[in-house]
């Protein structure tokens, strides 16, 4: 009885064969930009005078894309533009009837290619307003939202 | 598959991969600073008062012109002045003949004590009147008689 079992196991073990095959292991890397940070555009106060200077004030975003990922930068004209000019609309009762026209440009290039996550980069924005166009406003707040997009 | 075919086919592998764009909305704010500034400023000056018999009463004007931002509530407070001797405004002598005497005076205020401010193009102008008394002035000595009134734009 022995010696059967032992026959059979042996002649499984000579049947058996080796096979092998290519498996292919893939994965796509999507190329994404992310915004990380913003600092807004905030000028602050606005002190009237009979010489009210222009001012200036930055805002910035952090972000990053992916690396070797071709990128624009895109912003809008903003909630309340008219005519293709950007502008804060009052928001206190005092002034929601008015607004303050400003100039928004890049410091920096509009385009690029992204580092990787590891490399954040920055966006800078800086914008104006004239002594002139807020000189004759009423006290209170102003406001306006721009939307900024990193596209691939 | 040609070279050219080759890199055909990894352009357009290239260009249908995914990419994700990034948004954000950034905040673009100001604020008009309410403020009231004083731009000009004329004194009082009654000018040389001659005595007599019947020295008559004096007035003189003055004024402050000022501006507050459009839109801002303020009020108006002058000041009793440097010398007053409770509610009594005074002027005091500055000369060595006059340093221990005192001419009391009135001053009245053509403007309201509350308002809202219209922007500094158009600037407001506070009038005052200053009065002092014949029968005050009679009794003083020879020189010069000075006092200082602060003026208050407040929002």
């Amino acid at each position: 009885m022995r010696a059967r079992i032992g026959a059979a196991f042996l002649a499984l073990a000579f049947s058996a064969s080796a096979d092998q095959a290519n498996m292919s292991v893939g994965v796509e890397l999507i190329g994404i930009c992310k915004i990380s940070q913003v600092m807004p555009v905030d000028f602050g106060d606005l002190e009237q005078s009979a010489t009210s200077p222009d001012r200036t004030a930055i805002g910035s975003l952090h972000f990053w894309c992916s690396k070797g990922l071709r990128y624009n930068v895109k912003v809008d004209d903003g909630l309340h533009s008219s005519k293709g000019t950007r502008r804060m609309k009052g928001h206190a009762a005092t002034n929601n009837l008015e607004f303050l026209s400003y100039d928004l440009r890049p410091r920096n290039t509009e385009r690029g290619t992204g580092l990787g996550p590891d490399f954040p980069e920055v966006y800078e924005m800086e914008a104006e307003v004239k002594g002139v166009n807020y000189d004759p406003l009423s006290v209170g707040p102003l406001r306006d939202i721009v939307v900024v997009t990193i596209s691939p | 598959m040609s070279r050219t075919a080759a890199g055909i086919a990894a352009t357009v592998l290239a260009s249908s991969l995914p990419a994700i764009a990034a948004e954000s909305s950034v905040d673009v704010r100001a604020n008009i600073k309410g403020t009231c500034v004083i731009d000009q400023v004329t004194a009082v000056e009654f000018g040389d008062l001659q005595q007599g018999t019947t020295a008559p009463d004096r007035t003189a004007p003055g004024s402050v012109r000022y501006w507050c931002t459009k839109g801002l509530a303020y009020t108006v407070a002058i000041g009793t002045g440097s010398n007053a001797q409770g509610e009594i405004r005074r002027m005091k002598g500055v000369a060595t003949t006059n340093s221990t005497e005192y001419l009391p005076y009135t001053l009245t205020s053509g403007s309201a004590a509350s308002a809202v401010g219209v922007g500094p193009a158009t600037p407001v102008t506070l009038t005052l009147t200053g009065a002092v008394k014949g029968t005050d002035y009679n009794v003083l000595s020879v020189g010069q008689l000075k006092d200082t009134v602060v003026v208050t734009i407040a929002p």
